[in-house]
Parts: C-alpha cells; structure tokens; sequence
C-alpha cells in the first residue's frame, strides 16, 4: 500500500476532492411487503404487472418461493398429462381418430367427455396420478436416485443459467442481495407453467374456435420460443425495482485512484499528475468521459439519432471508451442494450425468412416460421451471454456491475453489424436464386451448388472475422475502462 | 423483526398441521382398503363361496344343458380349410381376397359350385356324418338358459353360421325348405340363448347369431318361391320374437349392470352406505380393469392418490343413468341419449372410465337396432316371396305384401316408420332398407362414413334386402389392365 501524500491546500489551486459521490444516494422504495399466503393469490398479477409485483413476491421469502416453484411444477406437470397421454379425457379437447371404411381412410373426431365442475378441477390432479401410478407399476422408474438428483442438477442449471439474466435487473445492491433476487424472482417466475399448462389443456377448444387445425396451427417449437420470450420479459421486468436494503456499490462513495496505475490521487491539484506513474490528472477526471450518445437523447427522434451515433462509435472509433463514462447509473444504456437485442433479433429473423423463401418448396414453407423461433432465440442468447461478459468483467477487474453492463451494452451494437451482414447474404441469395431459376436448373445445378457452398463460406467468414471484430472491442473497453474515474 | 418473524415460523407450522392432519385422515381411513369383491370373498361365513356357488349351479338345468351344448361344440370336426382359387393369367379378382376362407364365408355369395370350386370343399365338409351328427346334436337342444366360458361362445356363434350354411345347402342342393327352416329356427335358439346369458359380450355374440339368421331367412325367401305354408311356417317361427327387441334390451341393460358392478366392486371399496373410493393400491393399473387374486397388492399410500377420483357413488349413478337409459330407449333418439351419458365416463371412474365409455353401451344398443330392422326385414322378405308367388310380381307397395295375415308391420327401428321398400322391375328384384343412424332416407344408398360435421357422421341407409348384402362375397374375375 503506498503512502498518500500530505499535500497542504492552498487556495488559488484547484484540487480533486477527496473522493466522489455514491452513485445512489436514494434509499430504495419500500414495496409494500406481502405474506406468504397473499402472495400465492397475487401470483397470477406477476404475468400482468411484474415491475410492481416482482418485488412484492419477492419480500415473501425463500419458503414461499419454494412452495410456489413446486406447486407450480406439479400444476404444469398435471396439465401436461392431462394434454398429451390422457387427451381423450380432456375437457376442452376433440380427439381426431383414424379410421378405414372400404380401404378409404379418415378421420373420425371423438368428442370430449361431460364432466361436471368437480371433475373438470380434479382431471388434470388424477392424470398425474394416475400416469404416476401405472408408470411406477410398469417400472419406468427403477432407480430412483438418478431421478431425484437428475432433478436436482436440473433445477441448479436453471439457476445457472437464469443468474446471469437477472444480472440485467441489479439494482446497484451487492452481489449476495442480487443472487437472492434472482433466485427469489426466478422460482416465483416458474408460477408461469400454471397458465401455460392451462393453455395448454385448453388449447384444442381454442384452436377449434380460430378455426385453426393440425396443418395451420402454428407448431410447437414456435410457440415455446414465444412462450420462453415471454417469460424471460416478465423476468427481467420483474427485476426492474428493487426495495431491498441500501446495501451495495452504488450506495459507496468512490475513491478517486489513478487510471493508470491505480495510485490515490485524492485532494491533489488538478494541474498536477500522478505521483506514482506521472500522468496527468487533468486528463483523466470524470468530467471528459461522456455518456452514450443514446443515453443523451430526449424523445424519439433524438433516441434514433443517439442509436445510430452509439452504433457508428462503438464499431468505428477505436478509442471510443476512453471518453466513455461508466460510472453512472444505466437506465438508458440497459434501454439500448435492450434495442440492440429486439433490433438484431428482428434483422436475423429476417434474414432467415427471405433465405429460406429462397430455397425450394419445404423450406420456404416453414421460413417465416423458423425466421421467428430463430429471432425469439437469438434475444435469449444474448441476453443471457451479454449477462455472462458483464458477470466476467464485474469479477475480474475492479469496475461496478453497473460499468460493466454500460460497456457490454455499448459492445452488443456489434450485433447489429452481423445481424445487417447476415440479411444482406440472404438477400443477395434470393437474387441469385430467382435469377438461376430462370435457367434451367438440371443443367446449371453443379454451379448452383458450388455458389450456395461459397455463399455459405463467405456468410460463415463474415460472421466469423465480425465474432473476432466483437472480441478484439471487448478486449480494447476492458483496457480502456479499466479504472475509469468517470 | 423477532415478532415478524415467530408469526411467520408459526403461520406455516400452522399450514403443515392442517396438511399433516389431513393427510394422516386420509392415511388412517385409507391405507389398509380393500375392494369390495375381495372383501365380500373374505366374509365366508355369511357369504356362499364360490365353491358353494358351483355346486348350485351343477345341480340346476342350466348346467346340464350347458355341458350338453359344450359336447355337441367340441363333437364338431374342424372345418376345412379353403383356398380361394388364384386368379388365371391377365385376370384379377373384382375384390382383395384372402387365401383363406372360413366355410360360413365360403358359402355366401353366388350359389354356383361350377363356377365357385371352393364350395365343393364347403359342401363336403356340411355332408360328412360327424359334422351332421354334431349339428343334429346342437340343434336338438331346447330353449333355456346356457352359461358358456367366452371362447364357448364363440365357438356356438361359429357353429350357429354352420347351422345357417347346412340350410342353405339343404335348400339349394335337395329342396327341402322345412329342413332349412327347421336348421333356422335352431341356430335362431342357440343366438337367443346366449342373449340371455347375463354376459354382455355374449349378448352381443347372440344378438350377432341371430341377425346373421334373419339374412339367410331374406335370402331364403328371396330366391325359393316359398309356398304358402313354408312362409306362414317361417313367420310362425319368427312370432315367439315379436316381443323379443324388449326382452334383449332389458337383458343387455341387466347385463351392462351386471358387468360393471362387478368390476366397480373389484376397484371400489363399499361402506355401510353404499360409498366407497378407488382403491389404487389393489390395481396394477388404472386403465385396466384386471384384478384377481393373484394381482400383488402395492403399497397403502397409493391410497392417498384417490381422492382425485370419483367416489363410488358418483361412478354409480353414472352407471345406473347409461343402464336405465337402455331400458327405456326407443329408436335413434335414446341412442343419442345414451352416447352422451357414456361420455360421462373418464379415467376418474378409475378402471371403469377404459370400459363404460360411449362405444361400449352406444354400439350395442346399435347392434340391438339393427337386429330389430333385421327381423322387421325377414319377415317382410317372406311376405313378398308370398305375394310374389301368388301376383307373379313384386308388390307395388310393401304393405300390398302380407295384407291379411302378418300380424305386425316390418318397422323400421331408427325413426318408427315402416321399412322402405321399391320394386326393381328391370331387376326382377326389390329395394328394402332401414334409414339407419343419420335418420335420413338416402334412397337406398349403402352406408358408410363420411367427413361430415368433424368426420364422423355414418351417412346412408342399412340395406336389408337380399340382392346385395352378399355382393362383396362374391367377386369377379376382371382383366388385370383394369
């Protein structure tokens, strides 16, 4: 530990002060606290109004999480069965049978059974049951120890891998506050299967009235792409406020130490430099770090021209983070993280249709449909690897979780550039798709071919070279916020 | 804090009293349960074993007549086993046909050994001594109750299609009319004895036998100009059946009781009050019915898991609903009726839900709908053979048929009017039919499924006159190219 310096104030000289405001003086917003029991009947107000209620639910208490999270699985397990292996028995459902009448095949449609209210409640309870009861009479669970620790495991992943989404909600607090958060919030998030189980059990009557059938309704892998989107925007919104303790890096004043070298530099001159590596400390105060353009801009119109500002910044000027500020609370860099993620999502589900479109008859079926599940994915992904990079940062070097997330967010416009590379490849490849087909293909498909294969090599060497164009600005705002002041 | 935190402590210890008290209720009422079939074999002392019941039964007519019809069963040599001729070279059969053809089968369709050389192996078979001594012996039974294992009754059904076969021979090879009515009236018996087996499924065999008698009488009548007597005789054969629809109908629904209290004693406890619950430790599966005592029984904490289910009262009056739904029906409109009250039934009645659905009672009350109209349709094929044979030509009409001394009209059983009929002059032949299950006259079109309000609507008529029903039997021979 170096030795500060006893420097006597004069008074025609200006000095840095002896260290800088906490970021939030503010006391966080007491919620009002729920009890156990009315925060089971609130659940279902989670899926309508997760800002308010997401901390409500959370001031309940690991146990009630807890019992919450296993009802919840049970209700979701019960109309799931209840769905698929006792379908002829579902209230809501029509059962299509195949039938064969003088070697024409049809399909005769079973209608659903009448039961009274009493049973309607209990059919998805006695399904589980019931399939629980003959399946541990058919021996489909012999060992039970894999079982219960599979489940085990299962459930720490989720954690896992769910943390690092929640990162997105901190609040400033300290680390231990925010992991109980997110735990809290996400076993209360799980609440969701209920709805979705009842859905699910609902689902023939609803597509009965949409007039929807077996070939236009939209499939399965779609609707859980949706259905996975939907639950993590509650999560993260369910994060949104916090009315624990003022405990953590935002409610710290901050010490004022050297950019370079990490030296004290408190109460000296501001003429002077760094006694410890000589570099001037007028270049380094806070005051010449600028937030993102984005995070300036007033109304809709000056927010698009900050996005495209931010977005030509971070991808264009090397030294951008040097005169980034990241000591500041970032509402409106979460803001453009979140726009990056919906824009980038969008062009790449885009590009996917248009390329699919391109292809032959299969393919350009099923294109819109995998250009939206592929959009709904990309979003997840990097929400959640964006939550990671801050995480990883936060833990190496000496930045706040909040600094971390304004540099990841200013990072993810590299996104954009790939997901605008990625739209105009399949553009080009419905071009040349419409113009090969002008010729006929039995002669020309050895060239098609070998252009598919070069445009497939050229899409992967340009997502490639702008993966490590990504990497390469990370590494560069890591040393270039390293210890910033501002 | 401390406060905040006891009341919290002490509010969820409260929720686990109640979970725990409720679930050691459950625990102690139910864990040692036991259905009540299997208790009412532990009461021996005020109950009769079974054993005791056997011994009963041996003594009593039935039995003798049963161990004399299972005799005459097993005296029946194996039927032939006959090839259906390959087709010569560039030709093709009209119809897919199996290489193998059961006798009953062989017979059906043109009678014309010439042409069809399978019916020589079939007419040997009907002509050997065992086989006629056997069927003589079958025939020779007399009315009255008859307890058969399931394949006895199968084996009766079969040997009831050979009577049918045996009367078509004695009338096509020998003329003689009154031995074929004679060999009628005894398969005719032998299906309404297993109607009034108690058995549901061998109510259906029965009911099946005696539809299959009705064809060969409309075939019967339709091909022999019978005289006058043959027809009054084979009407007066049919007579004793005029009240024979209410009497199966009521067998069925005492049947349908039958069977499933049973098997809601087998999975059901019962208390004092008629009550009882799903025993799910006593059954291996909840889909299957199947318990017997040699089934392991499973742990009493299976036990737990059944209040989800129905009680037995509950499942109870649902059967009680189908059942006095069956005893009361009338035509296509009850048929309605007890379809929706099958699909009340669901996985909640516990093994009950797999077998009293809608197809159990709804089919076999079809099946007794269609008998009807088959015994309304021989009896006026006899009628019109009758007029036939005095006019020289089919009536106009199907009430000019039999004016005088049928004693009842040929109903049609699905809407209550009188079956349709309409003479085929260019055919020398006639058109009768049943408006069958979509209750529509659809002028004689044959029925079958069609995609029609979510696919599954059966559309058309029941034909039930004797010009086609065998049409399929016998096939063609066409060009292959065709």
């Amino acid at each position: 530990m170096i030795a500060q310096p006893t420097i006597a104030p004069q008074e025609d000289i200006a000095y840095t002060p002896g260290e800088f405001p906490a970021l939030r003086s503010d006391a966080p917003v007491a919620g009002r606290r729920l009890g156990a029991m009315s925060a089971f009947l609130c659940v279902p107000l989670l899926w309508f109004f997760p800002k308010s209620m997401g901390a409500r639910l959370v001031s309940s208490g690991w146990s009630a999480a807890i019992v919450a999270h296993l009802i919840s699985l049970v209700v979701a397990a019960s109309f799931y069965i209840l769905s698929t292996r006792y379908a002829i028995y579902n209230p809501a459902g029509l059962t299509p049978v195949e039938c064969k009448d003088d070697g024409a095949t049809f399909v005769m449609v079973s209608p659903p059974p009448q039961m009274s209210a009493r049973e309607v409640v209990m059919a998805p309870f006695a399904a589980l049951a019931a399939w629980f009861h003959d399946a541990v009479r058919a021996r489909s669970f012999d060992n039970w120890a894999p079982i219960a620790g599979g489940g085990l495991i299962l459930e720490l992943v989720l954690m896992l891998i769910v943390l690092p989404v929640g990162t997105w909600g901190t609040a400033g607090e300290r680390t231990g506050l925010l992991l109980v958060r997110c735990g809290q919030s996400l076993l209360w998030s799980t609440t969701i299967a209920i709805p979705l189980g009842v859905a699910w059990a609902l689902a023939p009557a609803l597509y009965r009235a949409l007039g929807l059938t077996t070939t236009n309704a939209p499939k399965g892998p779609l609707i859980e792409c949706l259905v996975l989107l939907w639950w993590t925007v509650v999560y993260l919104r369910s994060l949104d406020r916090y009315d624990g303790p003022a405990d953590g890096p935002a409610w710290k004043a901050r010490e004022l130490t050297c950019e370079g070298c990490g030296y004290q530099i408190g109460m000296l001159p501001l003429t002077s430099r760094c006694p410890e590596c000589g570099r001037p400390i007028a270049e380094m105060y806070p005051s010449l770090r600028r937030p993102m353009a984005f995070a300036m801009a007033s109304g809709l119109r000056a927010m698009m021209t900050g996005f495209v500002s931010t977005l030509v910044d971070t991808t264009r000027n090397p030294d951008y983070f040097r005169t980034l500020s990241i000591r500041r609370r970032p509402r409106l860099e979460r803001r453009y993280f979140y726009f990056v993620v919906a824009v980038s999502s969008a062009l790449l589900g885009l590009s996917v249709t248009i390329g699919g479109s391109a292809l032959s008859a299969p393919f350009q079926a099923v294109a819109v449909e995998v250009g939206i599940e592929l959009a709904c994915i990309w979003v997840l992904f990097q929400i959640f690897v964006g939550g990671l990079i801050v995480e990883t940062i936060e833990d190496l070097s000496g930045r706040t979780r909040w600094g971390a997330m304004i540099v990841v967010s200013c990072l993810s416009s590299v996104s954009v550039v790939m997901s605008v590379v990625a739209l105009l490849l399949s553009i080009v490849a419905c071009v040349f798709s419409s113009i090969s087909s002008a010729f006929p293909l039995s002669e020309r498909s050895d060239d098609v071919c070998l252009a598919l294969m070069i445009g497939l090599g050229a899409g992967l060497t340009l997502f490639a070279v702008c993966g490590l164009i990504g990497m390469r600005d990370l590494l560069r705002a890591v040393r270039q916020t390293r210890m910033a002041l501002g | 804090m401390r406060g905040a935190c006891s009341r919290r402590v002490a509010g969820w210890l409260g929720a686990l009293a109640v979970c725990a008290g409720w679930i050691g209720y459950v625990a102690l009422t139910r864990w040692d349960g036991a259905p009540a079939a299997s208790r009412l074999s532990r009461e021996a002392t005020t109950q009769p074993t079974v054993d005791d019941m056997a011994f009963a039964y041996s003594l009593s007519p039935a039995f003798d007549r049963s161990e004399r019809v299972a005799s005459a069963l097993a005296a029946i040599p194996p039927p032939p086993t006959v090839h259906w001729p390959a087709a010569p070279e560039g030709k093709v059969w009209s119809r897919p046909w199996p290489q193998t053809i059961a006798p009953a089968d062989a017979l059906r369709g043109a009678w014309d050994p010439g042409r069809r050389g399978h019916l020589e192996a079939v007419i040997a078979f009907l002509q050997r001594e065992d086989t006629n001594a056997a069927l003589d012996q079958l025939a020779s039974i007399e009315w009255g109750g008859v307890h058969l294992s399931g394949g006895g009754a199968w084996r009766l059904e079969e040997s009831a299609t050979l009577l049918c076969a045996r009367a078509r021979l004695r009338i096509a090879s020998q003329g003689d009319v009154d031995a074929a009515l004679a060999d009628l009236d005894a398969a005719d018996r032998l299906g309404a004895m297993l109607v009034e087996s108690g058995n549901w499924i061998q109510w259906d065999v029965g009911i099946r036998c005696r539809i299959a008698v009705d064809v060969e009488r409309r075939r019967m009548a339709f091909e022999r100009r019978l005289t006058h007597s043959q027809a009054a005789r084979a009407i007066e054969g049919m007579a004793w059946r005029r009240q024979d629809a209410v009497a199966a109908r009521e067998h069925l629904a005492s049947a349908l009781l039958a069977a499933w209290t049973l098997k809601l004693d087998r999975s059901f406890t019962r208390d004092a009050n008629g009550n009882g619950w799903l025993v799910l430790s006593a059954l291996p599966y909840i889909t299957k019915w199947e318990v017997n005592a040699e089934t392991p029984r499973r742990t009493g904490a299976w036990n737990l898991l059944s209040v989800f289910f129905n009680d037995r009262r509950t499942v109870l009056a649902k059967i009680e609903a189908v059942v006095r739904s069956v005893e009361r029906a009338e035509g296509m409109r009850s048929a309605e009726n007890i379809k929706a009250l099958g699909r009340r039934f669901s996985f909640l009645d516990g093994p009950l839900g797999g077998l009293a659905d809608s197809t159990r009672a709804y089919g076999l009350y079809l099946r007794l709908l269609q008998y009807c109209a088959s015994h309304s349709a021989a009896t006026a094929a006899i009628a019109l053979s009758d007029y036939r044979r005095e006019h020289g030509a089919w009536p106009e009409r199907l009430s000019d048929a039999g004016d005088g001394w049928l004693s009842e009209r040929p109903m049609d059983p699905y809407d209550g009017e009188i079956l349709r009929y309409r003479r085929l002059p260019e055919e020398d032949a006639y058109l009768l039919y049943a408006v069958y299950v979509d209750g529509d006259d659809d002028g004689g079109a044959d029925a079958t499924w069609r995609l029609a309000d979510g696919g599954n609507k059966l559309i058309g008529d029941l034909l039930l006159d004797a010009r086609r029903p065998d049409a399929r039997m016998d096939p063609v021979l066409m060009d292959a190219t065709k």
